[in-house]
């Protein structure tokens, strides 16, 4: 499989031999492991193009949206989006460098997804009622100044309101899941986690979702994203050496 | 070239644009090695993205509005919260003031 000059091969993620690929996907076959993998032109991976926020969004869904379109038959290790090798022979190469970390990571994510867990909380709606600021003799300045404490005590047990919460719904989460990473945080939100979670679990995951929900209902909101690859799940491998 | 034309996909719940850039800009297996980087322009290209827009917070430093819809992760929204942390200061340094000295304020 050779790649002409000015073009190379988008490398979606590595499956399991004999998976059935979507059409229009090029594989490159080592053993028990096969790469997917699609044509294209480097012009239109450039990092300007890039920038440019409808290209990106429409790259990042294309890749995730191929690699989850495997999820039904097998879990494939999704590449990092963006990742391109010159020719089908340098991703036989790396195939190759890379055979028993490759076998070894598909059989250990075999029949596993990785899930997305958000929780939203208003810690507002977790704050006790403020008490009236009333000292005989004060100024306005002061009171305006008791009035500012008494407001930041009020957030601060709102905060560890919202913290046991978040604590709280993790745990009852975490009976469900195999491996577990936080993700970077998100405003508005107590809780952006990572989960790997056997398929077959999916159900009781949903379940707990509801549960939790029932629980914040009023204050919060706790969402599952996916199921994804296991994009969080898998490590940085070495690239294929050239002669 | 569209290998995915016609392969129906079912959508991601509760997905947004945010999760799905966290996921495949910053995560999934990485063909890591510098070395690549003065192999060939294929790769170049390759270590590029991962250096430029390596996560969603990254992009965020840069300033980089991807998610344009999004108010928290706009230019404008970046002004505004300068400003908040402005006032913020502001005010801190008024209430010190009044703490030092609340009975001159008063009085005045």
């Amino acid at each position: 499989m050779g790649v002409a000059a000015g073009g190379g091969l988008y490398l979606y993620g590595v499956v399991p031999s004999g998976i059935e690929t979507p059409e229009g996907v090029e594989t490159i076959v080592q053993g028990a492991v096969q790469a997917l993998a699609a044509r294209v032109e480097l012009a239109h991976w450039e990092t300007p193009r890039l920038c440019e926020p409808d290209v990106l969004a429409q790259r990042a869904h294309h890749h995730d949206e191929m690699l989850r379109s495997l999820l039904p038959q097998c879990t494939p290790l999704p590449m990092r989006m963006g990742t391109i090798l010159r020719c089908g022979g340098d991703v036989a190469q790396w195939l190759r460098a890379n055979y028993a970390v490759l076998a070894q990571l598909l059989e250990a994510l075999a029949g596993r997804e990785e899930w997305g867990l958000k929780l939203a909380l208003d810690a507002s709606a977790l704050a006790p009622a403020p008490e009236p600021v009333s000292v005989p003799g004060a100024g306005e300045g002061m009171r305006y100044i008791l009035r500012k404490q008494r407001d930041r005590a009020v957030a601060r047990v709102a905060d560890e309101a919202a913290q046991a919460v978040a604590c709280s719904v993790s745990e009852e989460f975490a009976p469900l899941v195999e491996r577990w990473l936080s993700l970077p945080p998100r405003p508005g939100f107590r809780l952006n986690e990572a989960l790997l979670v056997a398929r077959d679990r999916a159900s009781l995951l949903r379940e707990q979702r509801d549960a939790a929900n029932a629980r914040v209902a009023g204050h919060g909101e706790v969402t599952l994203t996916g199921p994804w690859p296991p994009y969080s799940f898998v490590p940085a491998l070495p690239s294929p050496e050239r002669p | 070239m569209s290998p995915l034309a016609g392969h129906p996909v079912a959508p991601t719940s509760a997905a947004t644009l945010a999760d799905v850039l966290d996921r495949v800009l910053d995560k999934g297996v990485v063909i890591a090695g510098d070395i690549a980087i003065q192999i060939a322009d294929v790769e170049l290209i390759t270590i590029k993205i991962r250096l430029l827009l390596a996560s969603a917070e990254r992009a965020q430093e840069m300033g980089i509005d991807w998610w344009k819809n999004d108010a928290f992760l706009s230019g404008k929204a970046r002004q505004f919260e300068n400003e908040h942390d402005a006032l913020r200061a502001r005010i801190e340094r008024l209430e010190r003031q009044i703490e030092q000295n609340p009975n001159e304020r008063e009085g005045g």
